[in-house]
């Protein structure tokens, strides 16, 4: 019997990374969201 | 998917080499503070993989959600917790989109963290309400490139995934549409249903309920590959815009990174580091 969680997890998908690999992911996105962000001009709520 | 994500748990721990110094840790009960509110996305997939953690290592892994500001309050509380190994932190994607949306933050988001590893990753579905007459991505480009700032999408707030993913459309597209930002996924979902926007990339949670009965028409995943789920639909970097590329959102552990007079370089690798799989250090090295 699915638990009421189970149908929230459908919005994952397992993406296993080693702590250095995590790291550089982390370091990467930096940058690109830290572009959009500036480019966007978002402010926090 | 329960079972995969708790293959992600699985997968986390076998990053950590268990040998000396796994016999010594977890000697206590380890916090792991969620920095959003219980029930909520980054709640639900952390709890379940600091639950499996804590059976595989025989050791309590407790949850405090600590949620506010965008995940920055809890993240604070970690960064100045002892970097012990006994507090650690899920996190997601916001974790370094608020270093550039808070002109300041009490904490380096770089620095002030070691990451353990991804947990999950969430792909975004680009869905458009029906009475937008576009079919495919490059339908909804080229009508926002015919009417500048008229195409109005919804998004879960400012700076969050959901607005930077189609931020990152428009820049590699250079047109121009209108950001209407809601507070939450929910909200922006519920906007997009009853009309009061356009389209929104949102997450399967909170948009598929509304395809079956066609009050949303999916256009494109956000993923580098078209998903299992919807076999049929495209991404959007087959849309074949020069750089569209994927844009995902994703969950971390990060616990306080480890300071002392040894680099942090260094700390990664060491024994005890790898082997609490938190790059913890000494309960002293912190502020030493």
């Amino acid at each position: 019997m699915q638990d009421s969680r189970d149908n929230r997890l459908d919005a994952f998908e397992p993406w296993s990374m080693t702590p250095d690999q995590t790291a550089a992911r982390m370091r990467a996105d930096y940058e690109k969201y830290g572009t959009l962000i500036r480019l966007t001009g978002a402010k926090p709520e | 998917m329960h079972r995969h994500i708790r293959s992600a748990a699985c997968a986390l721990l076998a990053t950590m080499p268990f040998t000396v110094a796994a016999q010594s840790y977890p000697a206590k009960p380890v916090r792991v503070i969620i920095p959003w509110p219980a029930g909520g996305l980054t709640d639900v997939a952390g709890r379940i993989i600091v639950q499996k953690m804590g059976e595989n290592l025989g050791q309590s892994f407790v949850v405090d959600n600590r949620g506010g500001a965008t995940g920055t309050i809890g993240a604070d509380l970690v960064a100045k917790s002892p970097a012990d190994g006994y507090t650690l932190m899920v996190h997601s994607t916001s974790h370094v989109a608020n270093a550039h949306l808070y002109a300041k933050l009490p904490y380096d988001t770089l620095r002030d963290f070691t990451p353990i590893g991804l947990l999950v990753a969430q792909t975004g579905l680009l869905v458009v309400h029906p009475s937008l007459p576009v079919k495919n991505v490059k339908e909804l480009v080229a009508l926002a490139r015919a009417k500048p700032d008229q195409v109005l999408y919804a998004s879960s707030g400012a700076g969050s995934f959901s607005h930077l993913a189609i931020a990152l459309l428009t820049s590699m597209t250079n047109t121009k549409m209108l950001h209407v930002p809601y507070k939450g996924g929910g909200p922006a979902t519920t906007a997009l249903v009853s009309g009061e926007t356009q389209f929104l990339v949102g997450s399967p949670a909170a948009v598929v309920p509304h395809l079956p009965s066609k009050r949303l028409r999916l256009l494109a995943v956000s993923s580098d590959a078209r998903l299992p789920q919807f076999p049929d639909t495209p991404t959007v970097a087959e849309a074949r815009f020069r750089a569209t590329n994927s844009a995902r959102g994703w969950r971390c552990s990060v616990p306080p990174v480890c300071r002392g007079p040894s680099s942090i370089a260094s700390m990664r690798r060491s024994r005890k580091c790898r082997t609490v799989g938190t790059t913890a250090s000494t309960p002293s090295s912190r502020g030493a």
